[in-house]
């Protein structure tokens, strides 16, 4: 922090600091969004110094890591979505009664935005809990038939250091899964909210099918988990700048060691990683590129979770052969689902904690968030309400496109 | 520690410099407790401290508090250097841990101070520079905040509403999701 001039002159405001001095107080608040949201209630001048674009770069960079403020869970399959808060107070972001119609389901949840999947229209959604808009992203892609897809929500490029994506470009990229006569196909394409569009197909023919598992997103590139079947030990990675879909082999002791059973995420050293379960440690791996060019997979951490406090005591054997269930890059926050239900471990703070009201075999989709300025930003939107579109059937010949074979 | 450190402040006892409060108040203290604050440390570099360092901006009262604390933090910042330097024996790391607990201690009762002493405060640390301090004044506010709603804010720090209920209403709509 570098010195400022003193004014010479205090505020007509009493005793009040000014406003610089100021900043350096609202920095401080924790970063849970409500308590700059209060702050921003308590006059004209400390709203307009908290939705300051500058002050509210300075306070995510103070601060990080971005709160984990809950989570949602798909429960019975597709037939509601499920909110579960973890910050207290607990903040009220439930899906609305449009979402919960048992044909929706999360598909993804990035920078504080659901992607969310519309199985009887056929529609996917982008909604932005905060500001309860919703943005249509439109129909589906050709669907191989069988609604075997999944979709990761992406940021458009410019917006890197993703502390306020609520308003910013977003890009959805889209895989299908295809199986005709025992040949494999699976095939990913990009819409690009800016330009309301979708790209070209890229396509592959894989040893094994894409899994509806969480997709790690790393820099222009995504990576999905292949089903360990058969003699497919790979994971699909696409590049969104190039349209390349290629597979990468996994080191061939994830099906012994970690039960077939890993979570993609970035690594800590910035490439693709993944996370298992081996017994009571949890290990990552990451994928690293040799002084001679050669790609390959090494461990570069291991957390013994037995010697992990919880609530006065060890952990012990309590997360046994757990799998990761959950991951948020934002904030450095897994969730395990064991026999003995779901936790939470921070992986900065090694805080483990019981999370009672989360279902054990569903995947978990973290929500984070900062403060956001809001709706004001994207005012047009303020009065959208969930805008459904119905498909009509000269719509379908848009959506199909060439390279699919 | 105590060894270790009595050659540095042998030294910064020779070097003793006059700060003067905008009451023309004058405060003799050594240069090691001076140069916590980068303003003054500054102005010693570029030797302009002869006749003392006039502070037109710091009162004698809140210049008084600012010295109190420099001078603990000074001493603590020699004992950490002498013990930095010495073998980690487990005497010197208890010796450690009792001087940062007696530390955190004496910032706690620093800061039972009344509003208006606490924003002139900041504003004094603000204008010498003395990251520590600023850093712990404005944590003492945000700390004094969290948890409240509006209208307890507003009354601990004699705030006026100047919200109009329409824009008071249009926050609490577009921030449905915090609100019960």
């Amino acid at each position: 922090m570098s010195k400022r001039p003193m004014s010479q002159t205090r505020s007509p405001a009493a005793d009040l600091p000014p406003d610089d001095l100021f900043l350096d107080i609202f920095l401080r608040l924790p970063p849970e969004p409500e308590n700059l949201l209060v702050a921003s209630l308590v006059c004209k001048r400390w709203r307009r110094i908290i939705r300051d674009p500058a002050f509210l770069a300075r306070f995510r960079a103070f601060h990080r890591a971005t709160p984990v403020l809950g989570f949602y869970q798909n429960i019975g399959g597709r037939s509601s979505i499920r909110f579960v808060p973890i910050a207290d107070p607990a903040p009220r972001l439930s899906a609305p009664e449009c979402f919960q119609n048992g044909t929706c389901r999360v598909l993804d949840c990035r920078h504080g935005r659901v992607l969310i999947s519309e199985d009887s229209l056929m529609v996917l959604f982008v909604w932005d809990p905060m500001a309860v808009t919703a943005y249509d992203v439109g129909l589906l892609p050709e669907l191989s038939g069988e609604e075997n897809f999944t979709a990761v929500l992406v940021c458009s490029p410019g917006n890197d250091d993703h502390t306020d994506c609520h308003s910013a470009p977003f890009r959805v990229v889209y895989v299908d899964n295809s199986e005709d006569d025992d040949q494999l196909l699976v095939s990913a394409r990009v819409f690009f909210s800016d330009t309301d569009s979708w790209g070209g197909w890229a396509s592959i023919t894989p040893p094994s099918l894409v899994t509806a598992d969480s997709a790690a997103v790393v820099g222009d590139s995504v990576y999905w988990m292949l089903d360990f079947e058969g003699n497919s030990n790979h994971i699909l990675w696409f590049e969104m700048q190039t349209g390349l879909l290629d597979l990468i082999e996994l080191p061939t002791e994830v099906q012994d060691n970690y039960m077939s059973d890993i979570h993609l995420m970035p690594a800590e050293d910035g490439g693709i990683g993944f996370a298992g379960v081996n017994l009571s440690s949890l290990h990552f791996w990451s994928r690293k590129t040799d002084s001679e060019g050669v790609a390959g997979w090494a461990l570069i951490r291991i957390i013994d979770l037995e010697m992990l406090p919880i609530s006065d005591t060890l952990a012990g054997d309590m997360l046994l052969w757990s799998s990761v269930v959950g991951f948020s890059d934002d904030s450095d926050v897994f969730f395990l689902g064991s026999e003995a239900g779901v936790f939470t471990i921070n992986l900065r703070s090694k805080q483990l904690k019981e999370v009672p009201e989360a279902i054990s075999d569903s995947d978990i989709y973290p929500y984070t968030s900062f403060y956001s300025r809001g709706n004001d930003i994207i005012k047009d939107d303020r009065d959208v309400k969930y805008v459904t579109r119905v498909p009509k059937e000269d719509d379908t010949g848009s959506c199909s496109g060439g390279g699919r074979g | 520690m105590a060894s270790a450190g009595s050659g540095d402040e042998k030294a910064a006892a020779a070097a003793m410099i006059t700060l003067i409060s905008s009451d023309n108040e004058k405060f003799e203290v050594t240069e090691a407790t001076a140069t916590l604050s980068q303003t003054i440390r500054h102005m010693i570099e570029d030797g302009c401290t002869d006749g003392g360092v006039p502070l037109p901006n710091v009162t004698s009262k809140i210049l008084a508090r600012v010295i109190e604390y420099c001078k603990k933090h000074a001493t603590a910042a020699a004992g950490e250097e002498g013990s930095s330097s010495s073998f980690s024996d487990a005497a010197f790391l208890e010796v450690d841990r009792a001087f940062l607990e007696e530390l955190e201690e004496f910032d706690d009762a620093f800061l039972e101070v009344d509003r208006a002493t606490l924003f002139d405060l900041i504003l004094a640390a603000n204008y010498l520079d003395i990251k520590g301090l600023l850093n712990l004044t404005c944590q003492k506010v945000a700390d004094s905040v969290k948890g409240k709603t509006p209208e307890q804010i507003r009354e601990m720090y004699n705030i006026v509403n100047d919200l109009t209920p329409e824009e008071e209403a249009e926050i609490r709509r577009e921030t449905q999701w915090a609100f019960e």
